[in-house]
C-alpha cells in the first residue's frame, strides 16, 4: 500500500495560517515601532522577515514529509525531516472522528480531518489540516470499519482473521466489518420555531448590552465623554426620545440574538445509519462529527433552568474521545424539545431504553439535605462579614446578602430533592439529580467500570446509602447519586455483578493488542 | 445494605495493626516535636499573643487526634475485608463512612505489591491495583498472600508481570 498526503492546498492553508498569526509581529515591529532605533528593534525587523522567510520555504518540506496510509487494522502516520516519527493507531481505538469546514476549506472545496482516540496526554488525535473530501470519507469510512466498495472484493479474498483487540466484546454485535450498505436517515434539524426558543434560552440577546456597553466605555477612553455624556443627556431629555431608544435596543437585541442563534445553530443536522451517529452544524464554519454507537458509554439529558421553563433540553452522549474540558461529551442540539429528546435517544441508540418511571428519594433524603451545613455559605459568610462591602452605599449589604445566598442555597436544596429519582429497569440505570440545573443519567451496566456504594454514620442511621458510578471517558466519568435507600444501594450492586449477561470474557491465548498493533506496523512499512 | 449484598470475607494480617500503630505513633511524635519546638520559639522571640493560644488549640487538637488514631486503627482493622473471584474484586472499608467498591477483573490495568520499612519488618506488603480511572489499595498482607493474590488478579485480569 502506498503512502498518501494531505491535499497540497495544505501548503497554502498553512501560509494563510502563518500570515494570521505572524500579522501581529509585523505590525508590532514595523507599524507600531516603526520610529524606534534601539538595536533590538533594528535588527529585529530583519530578524522577523528571515524568520516569516525561513518558515514558508519549510512549509512544501512540512507538506511532503507528512505521510499516512490505512490497512485493515491501523492507521500509520509517519513524519520524516530532520528526525522520523511514525505513529500507528489502531481502528478500534479511534473514538471519533470530526471534520472540521473553514472559510478556506469552503472556498476550495477541501476539509480537514481529525480522528479522536482515547489516548492520555497531548498527541491524542490524528490530524489532516487539508484533504479532498472523497479523500475525507475514504479515511472516514476505513476508520469505521465500513470497507469501501473497491476494496471489498480483496478484502474478502484475502484470510479473515476475527482480531481479538478488545479484552471484552458485547455480544450478538458484528458491527466492525459492515458494509456501507445501510442508509443515512436524517433525525432532527431545527424547525423555525425552534429556534426562536433557543435564541431566548440561550439568552444571546443579552449579549448586545456588554457590547454596547464597553463600546461606549472605549468611546470615553478615546476622549469623546462630551459626546457620550451629551447623547446620554439628550436620551433622558425626553420620554419619547428615551422610549424610543429603549424599545430601538430591545428590537436590535431580539434580532442580535436571533441571527446569532441562526447562525449557529440554524445548520443543524442529526443523522444516523446502522452503526453510526453523525452530527453536522454550523453556518458559516461547518463542524462535523461522527461516532461509533457502540462508542457512547453513557447519555446525559441537561436542562438548566431557562430550559426548563421553555421545555427544551440538551442531550450529550458521553465518550472516551478528546482531550481537554467538555471533549469527553459530544453534546447532540443543546435545545431539543423535552419531548423529542428522548425518542431522539431511543432512535439513535437503538439498544437504549430510557423509562419514564422513576422512582423518587425517600423522605429522610430531604431532611438529610436540608441540615446538611453548607460550607459555600458558612465561607462567604464569613468571608463577607470581614469585608463588608457596601455597594450602593447601603450599609448592611452583607447579612442581605448573607440571607440571599442562604435562601438560594435552601432552595437549591428543595428543588434537588424534587429532582432527585432513580430507577434500575432490565440494564440500564437511570439517575436523575441537580437543583436549578437538572441532569438525566443514563447508562448500561456492561459499560459501567467500576461502582461504589458508601454509607456515612448518619446515612446509616437513617437507610440512606450513596452510589458512585464509573464510566470510561477521558479518562473517567464519576457519576454520583446521593441519599439512595440502602435497601436499593444493594439492588444496584446485585445488579451490576449481573452484567455477565451481556458481556463475555475472551479467554487467554490471544495476543494483546499492544503486540498486535506493533505486527501491524511492520506490515505496514515492508 | 449489608443483608442484599455478598460482602467480601477475606481479612487484612493482623501485623498490620502493628504497623499502622508504629506509624501513628512516629507521626505524632513528629507532630509533637514540632509543636514543642513552636512554644519554645514563641517563648524566646515572643510572638504576637494570639499565637499562642492557636499553638494551645493545635496541642489540644493533636492529643484528641493521638488518642483517636489508636482506636481508629483497630476500627480500620475490623472494617477491612477484600475478595476476589473470576469476575470481580471486591473492597470494603470503613466504620464511620462504609465504603464498598465492586471492580470487574477485565477493567484491572495492572497490580503491583509494594513494602516500606514498616511493613518489612513484619514481612508485609501492599497490593496496589490500577484501573483506568482509579487506584485501590490492599493496604497490608503477608508476603506469600499478597504475591499469589497478585499472580491471580494478573491471570484474571490477563496482565502480563514481570518477575524480578
Amino acid at each position: 500500500m502506498n503512502r498518501k498526503r494531505n491535499h497540497p492546498m495544505m501548503m497554502v492553508y498553512e501560509l494563510g495560517k502563518l500570515i494570521k498569526n505572524s500579522l501581529f509581529l509585523f505590525i508590532f515591529f514595523f507599524v507600531v515601532k516603526a520610529g524606534s532605533e534601539t538595536w533590538f528593534f533594528v535588527y529585529g525587523r530583519y530578524g522577523v522577515v528571515v524568520l516569516f522567510m525561513l518558515t514558508v520555504l519549510y512549509l512544501p518540506f512540512k507538506w511532503y514529509s507528512r505521510t499516512y496510509q490505512l490497512d485493515d487494522k491501523a492507521v500509520h502516520m509517519a513524519s520524516r525531516l530532520f528526525t522520523t516519527t511514525q505513529k500507528t493507531v489502531p481502528y478500534s481505538k479511534i473514538q471519533n472522528v470530526q471534520k472540521e469546514l473553514k472559510w478556506f476549506h469552503r472556498v476550495f472545496g477541501m476539509t480537514s480531518l481529525t480522528l479522536e482516540t482515547s489516548m492520555q496526554g497531548g498527541e491524542s488525535s490524528i490530524r489532516f489540516p487539508v484533504l479532498k473530501k472523497e479523500e475525507a470519507a475514504r479515511i472516514e469510512q476505513r476508520v469505521q470499519g465500513k470497507v469501501p466498495p473497491e476494496l471489498k472484493q480483496q478484502k474478502e479474498t484475502s484470510e479473515e482473521v476475527d482480531v481479538p483487540i478488545l479484552k471484552e466484546r458485547k455480544k450478538g454485535t458484528e458491527s466492525e466489518c459492515n458494509p456501507i450498505d445501510s442508509h443515512k436517515r436524517i433525525h432532527f434539524t431545527p424547525k423555525k420555531r425552534e429556534l426562536f426558543k433557543a435564541s431566548f434560552a440561550s439568552l444571546s440577546f443579552l449579549a448586545l448590552t456588554p457590547v454596547i456597553g464597553s463600546f461606549l466605555s472605549k468611546l470615553d477612553d478615546f476622549h469623546f465623554e462630551k459626546q457620550v455624556d451629551g447623547f446620554l443627556s439628550f436620551l433622558f431629555e425626553s420620554t419619547t426620545v428615551l422610549v424610543t431608544t429603549i424599545l430601538l435596543f430591545v428590537i436590535l437585541s431580539a434580532v442580535f440574538g436571533i441571527g446569532s442563534t441562526i447562525l449557529k445553530y440554524g445548520k443543524y443536522e442529526i443523522a444516523s445509519d446502522k452503526d453510526t451517529i453523525y452530527i453536522t452544524k454550523g453556518m458559516v464554519e461547518e463542524k462535523y462529527v461522527s461516532i461509533s454507537k457502540g462508542k457512547v458509554q453513557a447519555v446525559l439529558v441537561e436542562q438548566s433552568l431557562m430550559k426548563r421553563i421553555l421545555g427544551l433540553a440538551m442531550v450529550k452522549f458521553v465518550t472516551a474521545g478528546g482531550s481537554g474540558e467538555e471533549s469527553e461529551v459530544t453534546a447532540l442540539y443543546p435545545y431539543l424539545p423535552v419531548s423529542r429528546a428522548s425518542s431522539l435517544i431511543e432512535e439513535l441508540l437503538a439498544d437504549y431504553r430510557i423509562s419514564s418511571r422513576m422512582n423518587r428519594l425517600p423522605k429522610q433524603a430531604a431532611w438529610i439535605r436540608m441540615l446538611k451545613p453548607s460550607w459555600l455559605w458558612l465561607v462567604s459568610t464569613v468571608l463577607i462579614f470581614f469585608v463588608k462591602p457596601e455597594p450602593l452605599g447601603i450599609s448592611q449589604a452583607w447579612w442581605i446578602f448573607s440571607i440571599v445566598l442562604f435562601i438560594l442555597i435552601m432552595i437549591s436544596r428543595v428543588l434537588s430533592y424534587y429532582h432527585s429519582s432513580y430507577a434500575i429497569h432490565d440494564q440500564y440505570i437511570q439517575f436523575r439529580s441537580g437543583g436549578f440545573t437538572t441532569s438525566l443519567y443514563l447508562s448500561k451496566r456492561s459499560r459501567i467500570i467500576e461502582m461504589e456504594a458508601s454509607q456515612t454514620f448518619i446515612q446509616k442511621k437513617v437507610g440512606l446509602a450513596s452510589l458512585n458510578i464509573v464510566n470510561q471517558a477521558n479518562p473517567v466519568r464519576f457519576t454520583s447519586m446521593e441519599d439512595l435507600p440502602a435497601q436499593f444501594a444493594g439492588e444496584a450492586y446485585q445488579w451490576y455483578t449481573g452484567r455477565k449477561e451481556e458481556v463475555h470474557l475472551v479467554t487467554e491465548g490471544e495476543e494483546n493488542h499492544e503486540q498486535m498493533g506493533l505486527g501491524v506496523l511492520g506490515d505496514g512499512y515492508h | 445494605m449489608q443483608a442484599l449484598m455478598e460482602a467480601p470475607k477475606q481479612q487484612l494480617s493482623k501485623d498490620s495493626m502493628k504497623v499502622w500503630i508504629i506509624s501513628e505513633t512516629i507521626g505524632n511524635l513528629i507532630g509533637f516535636v514540632i509543636l514543642g519546638a513552636l512554644f519554645v520559639a514563641d517563648h524566646y522571640l515572643s510572638w504576637y499573643d494570639w499565637v499562642v493560644w492557636i499553638l494551645i488549640a493545635l496541642t489540644v487538637l493533636s492529643v484528641v487526634s493521638t488518642i483517636w488514631s489508636f482506636f481508629r486503627v483497630s476500627l480500620l482493622y475490623k472494617n477491612w475485608r477484600y475478595d476476589v473471584n473470576e469476575e470481580y474484586l471486591q473492597l470494603k472499608s470503613g466504620a464511620l463512612h462504609e465504603q464498598h467498591h465492586i471492580i470487574p477483573m477485565t477493567k484491572i490495568q495492572s497490580v503491583s505489591t509494594h513494602q516500606g520499612p514498616l511493613l518489612k519488618k513484619y514481612n508485609l506488603y501492599s497490593l496496589k491495583i490500577n484501573t483506568v480511572g482509579s487506584d485501590h489499595e490492599i493496604l497490608a498482607l503477608p508476603k506469600q498472600k499478597a504475591f499469589e493474590l497478585r499472580d491471580r488478579i494478573a491471570v484474571y485480569a490477563k496482565v502480563e508481570e514481570v518477575e524480578r
